[in-house]
């Protein structure tokens, strides 16, 4: 029966680089803490377009269509690491989820350096 | 250094001497060119010789490997400290403890240098911090102070109750007064001047 009502409209298609910009921004918003600059492989990947476009930023789609988001950050200096990890995994899941319905696995956060700023 | 190192080490020296020995020489014309020649003559037809030549340069290339390997040993090795979250895994890079650290100790005005440097292994984090002192502070006071402020600041940061030891090693001493004396003596050593009232006052 459902599949009698099902109307087929087309396929939506979301690009890698969609999901990167949305979690690129969500962390931008945060206080206290950065988006890591790319390095030497970041470059080379954006050379031969397989980088995300969004340094910091990298997503992975696995065999079961699950989404993983990594994001490489820096924090400020006198912030609490893992609560500022757990807010940028928070704040990225919602955007993503408010943005794109799909499937989220995981947030996974690399901190790669302290920046200077007041405690 | 392993064993191993040590023996690819002796190799490699051992080798590069008697190479530059013989080009030496060979530039020198020290060595004549036709027992050059012959050498070379005897490697490429002595089906025996070319055989044991092979032999030699695929035992350098094993020994090449393993030095490699040993050399790269330490960049391999795991440099984060990872906890999950129910969203997803954290990744601390060790680089960033030990900026953390580096800039925790630096605002000790007694304190002129720290290279700090982290392992984490089984017995937990390890910190090695080699620091430079001014001359007049208490060494053990100074040290002591130093580990519990790291030790906590390490706490504080990353909330992790795992255990954490610190390593001080003092490398340098350099003789002058710290900054927060100095200043102390500057302060104390300036001439207080008197509040006159109307000073300055032409009449």
């Amino acid at each position: 029966m459902k599949e009698f009502n099902k109307v087929d409209l087309g396929s939506v298609k979301i690009h890698k680089k969609v999901i990167a910009e949305i979690a690129y921004n969500a962390i931008e918003e945060l206080d206290g803490i950065r988006l890591g600059k790319g390095n030497f492989l970041n470059g080379l990947a954006e050379l031969f377009n397989v980088s995300s476009g969004y340094p910091g930023v990298s997503i992975i789609i696995d065999k079961n269509n699950q989404v993983i988001v990594d994001v490489r950050v820096s924090v400020r200096y006198g912030i609490n690491i893992p609560d500022a990890a757990k807010q940028a995994q928070d704040v990225v899941r919602r955007a993503i989820e408010r943005t794109v319905d799909i499937d989220l696995k995981d947030v996974n956060v690399n901190i790669q350096g302290i920046e200077k700023g007041e405690s | 250094m392993n064993l191993m190192l040590r023996l690819a080490a002796l190799f490699y020296v051992t080798f590069l001497l008697f190479v530059g020995v013989l080009i030496i020489l060979f530039g020198l014309n020290l060595m004549p060119y036709s027992a050059v020649r012959d050498l070379f003559y005897i490697i490429y037809y002595d089906p025996q010789v070319s055989m044991t030549v092979v032999g030699i340069g695929a035992g350098i290339l094993v020994l090449n490997f393993f030095f490699w390997r040993s050399l790269t040993a330490d960049s391999l090795r795991d440099k984060t400290i990872a906890f999950d979250n129910p969203s997803g895994r954290v990744n601390v890079s060790l680089k960033a403890l030990e900026d953390l650290i580096r800039r925790e100790v630096a605002r000790v005005p007694e304190v002129k240098e720290v290279r700090p440097s982290l392992k984490a292994g089984k017995n937990g984090l390890v910190i090695d911090a080699r620091v430079v002192l001014n001359a007049d502070v208490n060494i053990p006071e100074m040290t002591s102070f130093l580990q519990d402020r790291v030790k906590s600041k390490i706490h504080d940061t990353m909330g992790v109750e795992e255990k954490v030891i610190v390593h001080i090693d003092v490398i340098k001493i350099i003789p002058g007064k710290s900054k927060s004396r100095r200043r102390n003596e500057e302060e104390t050593e300036k001439p207080r001047k008197p509040n006159v009232p109307f000073q300055g006052y032409r009449a």
